[in-house]
């Protein structure tokens, strides 16, 4: 459905090189510390930018090539950009019955009313997180099969996130929808996601599906005797602590097996990208 | 396109300031100075800038990035932007008319079309010169950088046009007298002419402001 090949862009003090992929039916998440190049993938993918290298394609199409009947197709939510502020949710409802053939406008009407937006204020009165639900909302009001979302969650209390997890879950219930999802808040990926791409300077230092992301990596702590002593073949990370050393894994049961002796933690998402960035390979 | 159309018309919902401050100019001109001219030229003039307010708003917090991720495409964009124009340069022009024919009546004075004509002319020309130096500029520079690159391109066209009626001056050619000539003797074919011009002007800036947009990074 979305499909990134060695693009790249060059900023000053920045250089993209991403390739990725969203599958049909799939929901792809991307995460990242700030600055990662977690934007400017997205603004690739959309053809916000010119990319200086590889492939952007989107329904098998250049993204170049995208008209607006194709972006029809795909539902938005951009991190640092949205809905102009001067106008309100009525003349949004307006403005995208017109954009869209397929645009819901009832039951936009009525998941911002029980979202709590009010529809004669002006958006730029709406806190962060109402501007993210409105966002969310839009993206899918209109029968869109896949959704770019970019950081949906920032801003949102702990309820609103999980109310809006559920209607992306609904959202997905329909065969052939797909979606690609970031955020900084790994829980909302870890239950959601299918696979995980993680980004950092630029590149994908990581991708796995999220099941075995769970299952078979690990954090390995220990000290430094027991690090000196270990069959490193599958360790992806090593650190140095006050205790030793910890080191992340992608084979849980091999030093599960060999190394009863050491310290082996289910590693969460979070702790996996503290490694993955801070960790030495 | 219509959503973009929509979206611009409800941009000039929260614009009731500035259609006051044009009614109450309007009412002054009319009534206390009885200058038509005057007032059929600044309104349709103040007509063609609202395009540039509805570009401020789409910019409000880097909204274009987000705009074009809706079914809305680079060129789709500028195209909205230049029917807009239009679509207020003339219902500017006809509002202010239908106001200046029925206050000449109210007021039992007759409107001449000497007075009248070449007002709709020059302000059609000078509306479309607005709209047509202003949009391709807006487009590259966005909001903030345009103000000083418009206030350079409008400076440079006053002084140009200045240092042309002093060179005509001082080679003994009257200037008004030539406008007059242009204006005054052949009413019809100068307004004919002045949509013919600002036409042209508005294609070939609407041409340039696609390529500027195709190129922009967001």
């Amino acid at each position: 459905m979305l499909k990134l090949e060695n693009v790249k862009k060059q900023y000053k003090g920045f250089e993209l090189n991403c390739s990725l992929e969203v599958p049909e039916g799939c929901v792809t998440g991307l995460i990242g510390k700030n600055g990662a190049g977690k934007s400017t993938t997205f603004k690739a993918m959309l053809g916000l930018i010119h990319t200086d290298g590889g492939q952007v394609s989107l329904f098998g199409k250049p993204v170049r090539e995208l008209g607006a009947k194709d972006k029809e197709r795909i539902g938005v939510v951009l991190a640092d950009s949205g809905f102009s502020g001067y106008l309100t949710v009525k003349d949004i409802i307006s403005m995208m019955e017109h954009l869209y053939p397929h645009f819901h406008k009832e039951d936009f009407r009525k998941k911002c009313e029980s979202f709590e937006l009010p529809l004669n204020k002006k958006i730029k009165d709406f806190s962060t997180g109402m501007k993210r639900k409105l966002q969310v909302l839009a993206a899918m009001s209109h029968e869109a099969e896949l959704l770019i979302l970019d950081e949906p969650t920032a801003g949102l209390d702990v309820l609103a996130r999980d109310e809006l997890l559920g209607l992306l879950r609904e959202y997905m219930e329909t065969e052939g929808r797909s979606v690609l999802i970031s955020s900084h808040i790994s829980g909302d990926l870890e239950g959601f996601c299918d696979d995980i791409y993680m980004i950092d300077k630029g590149s994908i230092v990581l991708h796995e599906e999220t099941d075995v992301l769970l299952s078979d990596y690990a954090l390995l702590k220990m000290s430094d005797e027991q690090y000196h002593a270990l069959d490193k073949s599958y360790v992806l990370r090593h650190k140095k602590e006050d205790f030793g050393y910890s080191c992340l894994t992608n084979e849980k049961q091999f030093y599960k097996e060999n190394y009863p002796e050491l310290v082996i933690e289910k590693g969460n998402i979070d702790e996996l990208i503290m490694m993955m960035v801070r960790g030495e390979e | 396109m219509k959503g973009l159309l929509i979206k611009d018309i409800n941009f000039l919902k929260g614009q009731k300031q500035f259609f006051g401050i044009l009614a109450i100019m309007m009412i002054v001109f009319i009534f206390s100075y009885s200058n038509f001219a005057f007032v059929i030229s600044y309104v349709t003039i103040m007509f063609s800038v609202l395009v540039i307010t509805t570009m401020s708003y789409d910019d409000y917090e880097n909204g274009m990035c987000y705009l074009l991720s809706l079914p809305v495409s680079r060129k789709q964009y500028v195209t909205e932007k230049y029917i807009f124009s239009i679509l207020s340069i003339l219902s500017g022009l006809v509002s202010v008319l239908v106001i200046v024919i029925v206050a000449a009546a109210v007021k039992r004075s007759t409107l001449m079309a000497e007075e009248i004509m070449p007002a709709v002319a020059a302000s059609i020309l000078i509306a479309a010169l607005m709209v047509g130096v202003t949009l391709p500029i807006q487009l590259k520079f966005g909001a903030e950088k345009s103000r000083i690159a418009l206030m350079g391109v409008f400076g440079a066209g006053f002084l140009g046009a200045y240092a042309v009626v002093k060179i005509c001056e001082t080679a003994g050619i009257d200037v008004m007298a030539f406008l007059d000539s242009i204006f005054i003797d052949n009413l019809m074919t100068t307004v004919g002419g002045a949509i013919v011009l600002g036409g042209v002007f508005l294609v070939v800036s609407y041409m340039i402001s696609v390529k500027i947009m195709v190129k922009k990074e967001f």
